[in-house]
């Protein structure tokens, strides 16, 4: 009789029925600071909260769009530590904490597949 | 004060007014970039900054992550045909461009009542508004009435339709001349 494998339970995954990213989520509160001030300072009304709402939005759909025409990119991205390196965009996670990424050249050799933590990443750039 | 946590602190109207503004930005590690300010991602205050090319439509795109962003500042004003650029460099092709393509008015028309005809048959309440329809109240089609015209914040209605759509049959009635098979169909 073989071994039992101990089972590995992995973390439940984004609410399926939700729009978008859940801010209670303990790897968001500790990861990515809240940006809804309007709803923080005391006597804001239903009119600024609504042109916040309107600018985060607007400026949000932009970046996402930028995202979505990264995909299957060459992309430049400058690191800590004065790494730089190329690699193929494959997708981001809802948070924008990881970079999956394919072909990754390093100094060492080329990962076919490999995931870029956000938070080790400066800058990156690409070509439209 | 922690310099590159202030850009992440400032609220979504400060943002939205460097947009479509030159800017030059200093990064950690005085990383300088400079280049129109496309957009700042509000939930990581990451930089977005363009390039642009020639009028064809090269351009090159640099994004400063939120946590590495030191100092920005705005060193000049997009006119408006930079601004228009800037606001479409993204986006899927114009619609209209499409539309074109498929020979004008009538075609259009007859396309849309196909479409009308066949969402009805399968049991979906279809409204004309103008020249868009709208389906169960909940999702709209403009035109060309292809798949990628369904507008919805109901992503269960949206995944139906879009399916639907992509199945529509052929218009009965309508021969074409097969030119592989030499017959009419």
């Amino acid at each position: 009789m073989k071994t039992p494998v101990s089972v590995l339970r992995l973390p439940r995954g984004p609410d399926p029925n939700s729009r978008g990213f859940d801010p209670s989520s303990p790897r968001f509160i500790a990861l990515c600071p809240t940006s809804i001030s309007a709803c923080n300072e005391p006597g804001t009304d239903a009119g600024s909260l609504q042109t916040e709402q309107h600018a985060r939005s607007m400026m949000r759909e932009r970046f996402l769009r930028c995202l979505l025409s990264m995909a299957n990119k060459q992309i430049q991205f400058d690191m800590y530590e004065r790494v730089k390196v190329n690699a193929t965009f494959g997708a981001s996670d809802i948070d924008v904490l990881n970079f999956q990424v394919s072909d990754l050249q390093t100094p060492i050799g080329v990962q076919s597949e490999a995931l870029i933590r956000c938070q080790d990443v400066i800058s990156y750039s690409f070509d439209m | 004060m922690n310099t590159t946590s202030a850009w992440r602190q400032r609220t979504p109207r400060d943002w939205e007014r460097y947009v479509n503004k030159q800017v030059h930005v200093t990064a950690h590690g005085q990383q300088q970039h400079r280049g129109w300010l496309h957009t700042v991602d509000p939930v990581t205050a990451s930089v977005v900054l363009v390039r642009l090319g020639d009028a064809a439509g090269g351009c090159s795109v640099s994004v400063v992550m939120g946590h590495a962003v030191e100092q920005v500042e705005v060193v000049g004003e997009a006119d408006e045909e930079t601004a228009m650029r800037l606001s479409s460099l993204f986006r899927p092709k114009e619609r209209e461009a499409r539309a074109g393509g498929g020979g004008g008015e009538r075609e259009l028309r007859r396309r849309r009542e196909a479409l009308r005809g066949w969402l009805q048959k399968n049991r979906f309440p279809v409204e004309e508004v103008g020249e868009e329809l709208l389906v169960a109240g909940v999702l709209t089609v403009r035109p060309p009435y292809a798949e990628q015209d369904c507008l919805s914040s109901n992503q269960i209605v949206l995944a139906r339709v879009q399916g639907l759509v992509a199945r529509m049959p052929a218009p009965a009635g309508q021969t074409s001349y097969d030119l592989v098979n030499y017959r009419y169909s």
